[in-house]
């Protein structure tokens, strides 16, 4: 019940949030329809419910001109067949930062993909099971070992996005009451990390512009260090530092597969990769000797600080207390 | 006051006073500096009150303290008893780590005097000391990792202290891929642990403490992730005196005397523990002779005594492994504390000893033929090489 | 990777090509840091390689070719202009001196236009920025500001593209064409060879071969079987071979890089240049140590900038080619690499920004939209230029000439006012008592103490050597050290023996201070060993007491070093000072031993002429040499005395007082013209700058008659240190509030002994002023210890002779010290060497930042963080004509007069009137001001922290520290 209040939450967040420049009547509507297709598609209680959400929410996507920086055709076409990854990482540079952040950072895919697994007869789902865990868990790795050549902001976001994805799918196909909690807890924890990521990521964007897409260490925490401790808060969580709500989510996931089998010590490996790659493109960012682009540069704006620490709370409270927002 | 609560105070306090900093700093509250040293200060003094309260308590033969605060619910059935228990070894560690973290903590309400990083450091310095404390004091293996991993996540924050160079944050990601790399094997381990009810037996035994030896290898520098010790050495010099000289590292070897059982259960795993302690010791031994510098010099002197300590754990001898591990980490600390002082100090000592002071030279010098000692030497520096390119 | 041919035939390049790469080399070294080992600490001008310019220019020019900055940033200068430190009438003043003209004709004045791009000045607009600054930064405040925009944006021309520079060095284009930066491969193997090269004996196993020279030493090991390289320098054995095979020198390797580099001869010394400045502090250590190789502490080296440029070459030959290769690219590197353009901001971006800043600009003079529509394109491109070259480096550079000016107007005004009420002509009746100490700015606040709680005492500054040029080596010394001015090499020795009854006490010393030695020596190196260290790590638990006492209550920690030591004797000593005159002519060892009669009675006299003493001495003279011992400071000996290269002045103090008090000296003397009086007595003594300790050595040699000034002397010193002590404990802020002076004593002593203290005293941080004057001129006023007070007497110097000599060896000294300050505190980074926290001592010879940096020259940010960077203000009290004939003298000090590195101002002795050197000419002061009235130094500086302006101490009843600690 949690997931569909917190992207309509997210949602409402972003567009109170984000930089003026992005601010079109068209781009806040096109927001605000993702966050509710969104929500409909977990609402829902059949998976063609489900299905027909997830179609509508792509929608703002495909129609040229809803967005500035229109999404391009290819990208569309991989984000329907989620969690393919090509496409993935394209859709992300070209298109606009933030709603196809919001888009995938609850990772409607895998919720529909493992309702249609729930909606096989019984023995074929069980036929089906190891081969999806196992298939997942293959992306989640791929995607990790991927990012791990990718420097500029966009393009690890957008590794990220499908490995968290693929984790998730790893748990909600397993099937056993832990994993399902697990991946339902990473969903959350993404959800609003992936967000805060793509947040601060816009806002830098409007605030130094190309600067952002230059190679080596960018040194902005100098200028904007309350942004570098928000982003240092979400990346932490994605690597599973406890205290945040990354690390019950990492312990479900981990007891919950391992009940499938060995396949599950791929978890480790795929968290390990996944946290060092975000906490490397937080360095990249914030460390180093300060850009003269960025002299001068104002730190989070209040709206932004709002915004981000609203969910910098919900990150330790889940972190604190994750009984209670799984089932 | 029963000694269950005198066993949470030194855990509880730092993570409230880190809490508290950390909040302070988010909400641009700009304690003065006089204030968040003092705060630190009788924090850890209370810390280390409580704690020789309890090692009194232990000498006078109570049983060794243990405190439940209740489950952690992790849903989906999962839960962790937040449990702390300490004995002895708990106890020599905690010792150890509240006083030297104190001391740090005085000494660097001096040093870290009117530096635009001041308030980050006590927060992360708080941190660590929650962190190492847990560490030590936790009782089942989950609460252990949380601990760990606080401790590793302010270890790699406190290299990249001086954020605005390049230097510190290339080194602080070397920390952080070493540290993440060994944490793998401690989530895994916990896992088996978790999925073996706690009671492994044969190929699992064997295969946790596998586990924990691929962590503690991570966490304290030996062989295959020696190279970023002498990388972490970026950080400002109070940090790196209690990180990496006295506490930090040896959480690996403290992890491998709590996987006791584990590592009688298996000979191939005390034997490994053997095989990594004795090549980091000749490797650190070697190398560190080369060091013509205070802090990479002692960097190798302590992934030298980490490997013997490590040899002692694979062969069993604990007690003697614990003294160890308690005077070399006050040696390094001292040391570490004292290395800006090298120029003052070799002044003096050449002065006394009238001018000339012989350098060892190659090890076992005199057997070794000369073009040998010299390849050794260019051998040397390559290893180094490798720990710092 | 293939190879071209070297030029001409392996192994014998012809010999003119050597000439002109070596006159390249010796050129481009130019631009390396002077500063040699750190044991040894020389305050020096940084760009002393720019010296031939004129400062605003050099400081412009080296920031363009470093990459520093020349001046404080604005938004510094512009705080303090709120705070008051710069005023609306500097600002006016430095622009009234630049040319004025009106921006177009009929329109406003360029000196309006900069005006107000000072203050409030204008807003930061970029490229990168503007998007920003339009939505939310709030650029558009009125509702006319729109159209005004609009209209800027239309006109503005884009600037003209600068065609692509050619990059520096191969690194550059590497960088700029395929991302990679072959530094990160050339650096650490570098920084490890030259750290282990030039170790001084700090690791264990020194390098083999270092006796064969730095290229030699580093190929031999690179070129071992089996070698581990790493994979970005593969194949670097194999380099070094194949150059060994072919017999090339270290420079036949260079010139044989920089043709296969494809560089042309014109541009030989650009890339050397930038080759060397990748590593400045290495570079720069190895060249010092090639030409003063006697500056190595323990451990002369064959150092050759040459090598270290064979060895770079060479590595980035290797890094560059595997990198390429690495890439798969098919054509070759090095023909095509210098056409390679550095990526740079889209020219529109950089229009619209310069349009923004355009209509900032318009807004600020108050232009209307249809007034800037209706200039001719000629009008608005002349508009556009002026706004653009007022630029960032443009208005630091006046609001730094205004930051000076406030500071010269409110020290001369002061001084003026000050001079036209007393009558500086020395008083007749002879001082019960003088005080001679070093014209160090740092006991400007002793001297005054001193005269304000003993009115009858009078106090003298002089060169700190007090003009004794010695190799002096004492008791405890293994070999002597010159003790002198750098510009100074000693030819005479002084050694310091037991005296005849106390040579068993000493020989005892020597045994226990050796075993005491080798046993330290033994657990340093033994706790960083094998099987040692295990042993000793067993036992250390015993260590966690004296590390807490020392961190917690270091002075307890002190007493009780000092009560376990007192087993060790301390034999009183005398010096081997007297060389007979027939004695060995020649040189032994290369220092004469001693002095002659005739040698000394030269060097006193001058000292006493020139300070003006001569004849007019009181029966007891204190010389006070001065120095600073601190712990956790490697800059330690920074803090030491300038005139004796870096080091404690107690030696030439002790040494001066003994010259002068022997008769025979005394009698040769008075033939030149300098009379002691019989009943005068000269006593030697020593200065601890950080713990304001004063130690006098020889009491026991002081004649019957002096013990009543002896008494009173030692009880106004005991005084004089405690008040100088609270004084300085103002400034530190952990100093406890009851600022009794009993505890600024103790909190003073503490900060010597404390380990984890990085700011044992501030040292020269003060410096800004100095006064070559009689002291009659600055007797009671308080300077803040901001002024180098040299004692001259303008009536006693008619030739000039005495003024000459102070200025040629003061003034560089006094500048290279300011200056020094100055680049430290505008750019800690690149001129200072940063924050000492992280700081790691390297070979006893630097620090770096951590296991593997750059050497890190200058000084560390906890040295200056209170440094106000103004140029030295010599104020001289003679007549300007005089005091340029004196400057004249020295070519030195013309080159820092002519080019602006110092500021000057003569007061003329007669009727004390100032005239300011402005350009070529002097300008006389306009106003003077009396300057306040303060009962003592205490009521003036109590509970202020920051710079104070000058004061008059008119102290009528005795200073309340008098009465309380007794002596």
């Amino acid at each position: 019940m949690i997931l569909p209040a917190l992207h309509a939450a997210l949602a409402v967040g972003l567009v109170l949030s984000a930089p003026r420049s992005l601010r079109t009547t068209r781009w806040t509507l096109g927001v605000l329809w993702i966050g509710a297709c969104a929500s409909a598609a977990y609402l829902s209680r059949s998976t063609a419910g489900a299905a027909l959400a997830w179609a509508a929410a792509f929608a703002p996507l495909l129609m040229a001109g809803v967005f500035e920086r229109p999404a391009g055709p290819w990208a569309a076409f991989s984000l329907a067949f989620f969690p393919a990854q090509t496409g993935l990482a394209a859709a992300f540079e070209r298109g606009p930062l933030l709603p196809t952040a919001l888009l995938l950072n609850g990772h409607l895919g895998a919720l529909t993909a493992s309702r249609l697994l729930a909606a096989l007869p019984p023995d074929d789902a069980a036929a089906a099971r190891p081969w999806v865990v196992a298939l997942a868990l293959f992306m989640a790795l791929a995607s990790a070992v991927l990012a791990l050549r990718e420097t500029r902001p966009r393009r690890v976001l957008a590794r990220l996005a499908a490995g968290q994805g693929a984790l998730i799918l790893a748990g909600l196909a397993c099937g056993n009451a832990a994993a399902q909690a697990g991946a339902l807890a990473l969903g959350q924890a993404s959800a609003v990390a992936m967000t805060m990521l793509a947040g601060v990521c816009a806002s830098l964007e409007s605030r130094v512009g190309a600067a952002l897409e230059r190679p080596g260490y960018l040194g902005l925490a100098a200028g904007a260090p309350r942004l570098a401790t928000f982003f240092a808060v979400a990346a932490l969580t994605l690597a599973g530092l406890p205290l945040t709500m990354g690390f019950p989510a990492l312990e479900l996931l981990l007891g919950g597969l391992f009940e499938v089998g060995p396949a599950g010590l791929a978890l480790p490996v795929v968290s390990a990769l996944n946290g060092f790659v975000v906490l490397r493109l937080f360095a990249l960012l914030f460390w180093g000797p300060a850009l003269d682009a960025a002299r001068g540069m104002p730190d989070a704006l209040p709206r932004e600080r709002w915004f981000l620490s609203a969910a910098v709370l919900f990150l330790l409270f889940g972190g604190l207390f994750p009984s209670a927002l799984l089932p | 006051m029963n000694d269950g609560l005198l066993l949470a105070l030194p855990v509880v306090l730092p993570a409230l006073l880190f809490a508290a900093l950390g909040l302070a700093w988010l909400l641009d509250l700009r304690p003065s500096e006089a204030a968040v040293g003092r705060a630190t200060s009788t924090c850890w003094a209370l810390a280390v009150l409580a704690v020789a309260a309890l090692v009194l308590g232990s000498l006078g033969g109570l049983p060794p303290p243990s405190v439940e605060f209740g489950r952690w619910f992790f849903g989906g059935g999962r839960h962790v008893t937040l449990a702390l228990r300490a004995d002895a070894l708990s106890l020599v560690m905690l010792s150890l780590s509240a006083s030297l973290v104190g001391i740090v903590a005085v000494f660097s309400r001096r040093y870290m005097h009117r530096d635009p990083g001041f308030h980050r450091f006590f927060i992360l310095l708080n941190m660590f000391g929650a962190g190492v404390m847990l560490l030590f004091a936790a009782e089942p293996f989950e609460l252990l990792a949380v601990g760990w991993e606080l401790v590793g996540a302010a270890s790699v924050l406190l290299v990249a202290f001086y954020q605005q160079r390049e230097a510190p944050a290339r080194g602080a990601l070397r920390v952080l891929a070493a540290y993440r790399c060994a944490d793998i094997g401690l989530l895994a381990g916990i896992a088996l642990l978790h999925h073996a009810h706690g009671a492994p037996s044969g190929a699992t035994a064997a295969a946790v403490a596998f586990c924990f030896l691929f962590a503690a290898m991570g966490k304290s520098a030996q062989v295959p992730f020696s190279g970023w010790l002498p990388r972490a050495m970026e950080g400002p010099t109070p940090s790196s005196a209690i990180f990496y000289g006295a506490l930090s590292v040896h959480a690996g070897a403290y992890l491998l005397l709590r996987a006791r059982p584990f590592l009688d259960a298996s000979a191939w795993a005390a034997g490994a523990v053997v095989a990594v302690g004795a090549l980091t010791a000749l490797q650190g031994a070697l190398v560190g002779r080369t060091c013509p510098d205070a802090k990479t010099s002692l960097a190798h002197a302590t992934a030298t005594q980490l490997g013997l300590i490590f040899v002692e754990i694979g062969l069993g001898w604990d007690v003697l492994a614990l003294w160890h591990i308690a005077g070399h980490a006050v040696l390094r600390t001292a040391q570490f504390l004292r290395a800006p002082s090298l120029l003052h100090d070799h002044h003096r000592l050449h002065s006394g000893a009238g001018g000339h002071l012989t350098s060892a030279g190659a090890p076992f010098g005199a057997l070794l033929p000369r073009p040998f000692q010299d390849w050794l030497y260019g051998f040397a520096l390559d290893l180094r090489g490798r720990g710092l390119s | 990777m293939d190879t071209p041919n070297a030029v001409g035939e392996h192994g014998s390049l012809t010999t003119p090509h050597h000439e002109s790469l070596e006159a390249a080399v010796k050129h481009a070294a130019h631009c390396l840091p002077e500063q040699g080992p750190i044991g040894v600490f020389i305050h020096h001008n940084t760009l002393h390689a720019f010296q031939h310019l004129p400062f605003e220019e050099a400081v412009q020019a080296a920031a363009l070719s470093y990459g520093t900055e020349p001046f404080l940033l604005e938004e510094t200068y512009r705080a303090d202009f709120e705070r008051g430190r710069i005023l609306g009438e500097d600002l006016d003043a430095v622009l009234a001196a630049e040319p004025d003209a009106p921006l177009w004709p009929g329109g406003p004045a360029r000196r309006r236009l900069r005006r107000l791009m000072l203050v409030p000045g204008p807003a930061l607009v970029r490229a990168e920025n503007l998007d920003w600054l339009l939505a939310e930064g709030g650029l558009l405040r009125g509702p006319r500001d729109g159209a005004l925009l609009a209209a800027c944006l239309r006109r503005t021309l884009a600037r003209a593209g600068s065609e692509p520079a050619v990059p520096a060095r191969p690194r550059d284009a590497l960088l700029a064409v395929a991302g990679v930066d072959s530094d990160e491969a050339v650096n650490p193997h570098l920084i490890r060879d030259c750290s282990a090269f030039l170790d001084q004996g700090v690791a264990a196993w020194p390098m083999p071969g270092r006796e064969k020279g730095f290229y030699a030493a580093v190929a031999a090991l690179a070129d071992r079987p089996l070698a581990l390289e790493p994979a970005p320098l593969s194949g670097l054995g194999r380099a070094f071979r194949r150059q060994a095979e072919s017999g090339l020198s270290p420079t036949a390797v260079v010139l044989e890089c920089l043709n296969d580099f494809r560089v042309p001869r014109s541009d030989w010394e650009r890339l050397l240049t930038a080759e060397l400045r990748a590593l400045p502090g290495w570079a720069g250590l190895i060249y010092k140590l090639e030409r003063e190789p006697g500056l190595a502490p323990h451990l002369p080296l064959p150092c050759s900038l040459m090598d270290f440029l064979a060895v770079r070459l060479t590595l980035t030959r290797v890094a560059i080619e595997n990198a390429w290769a690495g890439r798969g690219e098919t054509r070759p590197f090095w023909p095509h690499w210098r056409e390679a353009a550095a990526a740079s901001v889209p020219a529109e971006a950089e229009r619209r920004a310069s349009a923004a800043r355009l209509f900032d600009a318009a807004r600020m003079l108050g232009l209307s939209t249809e007034k800037v529509s209706l200039l001719t394109d000629a009008e608005f491109a002349g508009f556009q230029a002026e706004v653009e070259s007022f630029g960032d480096w443009e208005r630091r550079r006046l609001w730094h000439l205004a930051y000076e000016r406030r500071h010269e107007q409110d020290i001369l005004k002061l001084l003026a006012g000050h001079r036209s009420v007393i009558d500086p002509r020395r008083p007749a009746e002879r001082p019960f008592a003088q005080v001679v100490t070093c014209l160090d700015e740092r006991e400007e606040s002793f001297r005054r103490a001193l005269e304000e709680l003993e009115p009858s005492v009078e106090t003298v500054g002089a060169a700190g050597f007090f003009n004794v040029a010695v190799q002096y080596q004492g008791l405890d010394d293994p070999h002597g050290v010159a003790l002198c001015p750098v510009v100074v090499t000693p030819r005479h020795s002084v050694t310091e023996r037991a005296r005849e009854h106390a040579r068993p006490l000493a020989e005892l010393r020597r045994a226990m201070r050796r075993r005491w030695a080798s046993a330290a020596h033994a657990f340093e190196t033994g706790s960083r060993s094998l099987f040692a260290g295990w042993a000793l790590s067993l036992l250390s638990l015993l260590f966690l007491l004296p590390l807490a006492g020392r961190t917690v209550a270091p002075r307890l920690a002190a007493r009780a070093r000092v009560w376990l030591g007192r087993g060790v004797p301390r034999p009183n000593t005398e010096l081997a000072l007297h060389r007979p005159d027939e004695g060995a002519a020649s040189a032994e060892g290369g220092f004469l031993p001693g002095f002659t009669v005739a040698e000394q009675a030269e060097r006193i006299a001058a000292l006493l002429r020139a300070a003006g003493l001569s004849g007019a001495l009181s029966r007891l003279v204190l010389l006070l040499g001065h120095g600073s011992t601190s712990l956790n400071n490697p800059h330690e000996s920074a803090h030491d005395c300038g005139a004796c290269g870096g080091r404690r002045g107690a030696p030439n103090a002790r040494i001066a007082a003994a010259m002068a008090n022997d008769p025979r000296v005394r009698a040769r003397m008075a033939e030149l013209g300098v009379s002691v009086p019989e009943d005068s007595w000269f006593v030697g003594g020593y200065h601890d700058t950080c713990s304001d300790e004063v130690t006098l050595f020889d009491l026991d040699a002081v004649p019957a008659g002096h013990e009543a000034e002896l008494e009173i002397v030692t009880r106004a010193r005991h005084a004089a240190r405690a008040a100088n002590a609270h004084e300085r404990a103002r400034r530190f802020e952990a100093a406890d509030d009851d600022d009794s002076v009993a505890s600024a004593l103790e909190h003073v002593e503490d900060r010597a002994d404390r380990l984890s203290e990085p700011r044992p005293e501030y040292g020269h941080a003060t410096n800004a002023v100095c006064i070559v004057g009689r002291r009659s001129l600055t007797r009671g006023l308080f300077l803040d210890r901001r002024a180098f007070l040299v004692s001259y007497d303008p009536d006693r110097d008619p030739s000039l002779d005495s003024l000459a000599a102070l200025l040629g060896a003061g003034g560089p000294v006094c500048a290279g010290i300011n200056l020094e300050y100055y680049f430290s505190v505008v750019d800690n980074e690149r001129y200072g060497c940063g924050t000492k926290l992280p700081h790691n001592l390297t070979g006893l010879v630097g620090v770096m930042n951590g296991p593997s940096s750059d050497l890190r020259t200058g000084l560390p940010w906890q040295m200056v963080e209170v440094h106000e960077p103004v140029r030295l203000l010599l104020i001289v009290e003679n007549t300007p004509e005089r005091v340029l004939e004196a400057a004249r003298r020295s070519p030195a000090v013309v080159e820092l007069v002519t080019n602006r590195w110092i500021r000057v101002a003569a007061m003329d002795p007669a009727d004390g009137t100032i005239r300011v050197l402005r350009g070529d000419a002097f300008v006389p002061l306009q106003g003077a001001v009396e300057p306040p009235i303060a009962l003592s130094s205490v009521d003036w500086y109590r509970n202020r922290l920051e710079h104070l302006p000058i004061a008059r101490i008119v102290s009528t009843e005795p200073h309340p520290s008098a009465r309380g600690s007794k002596a």
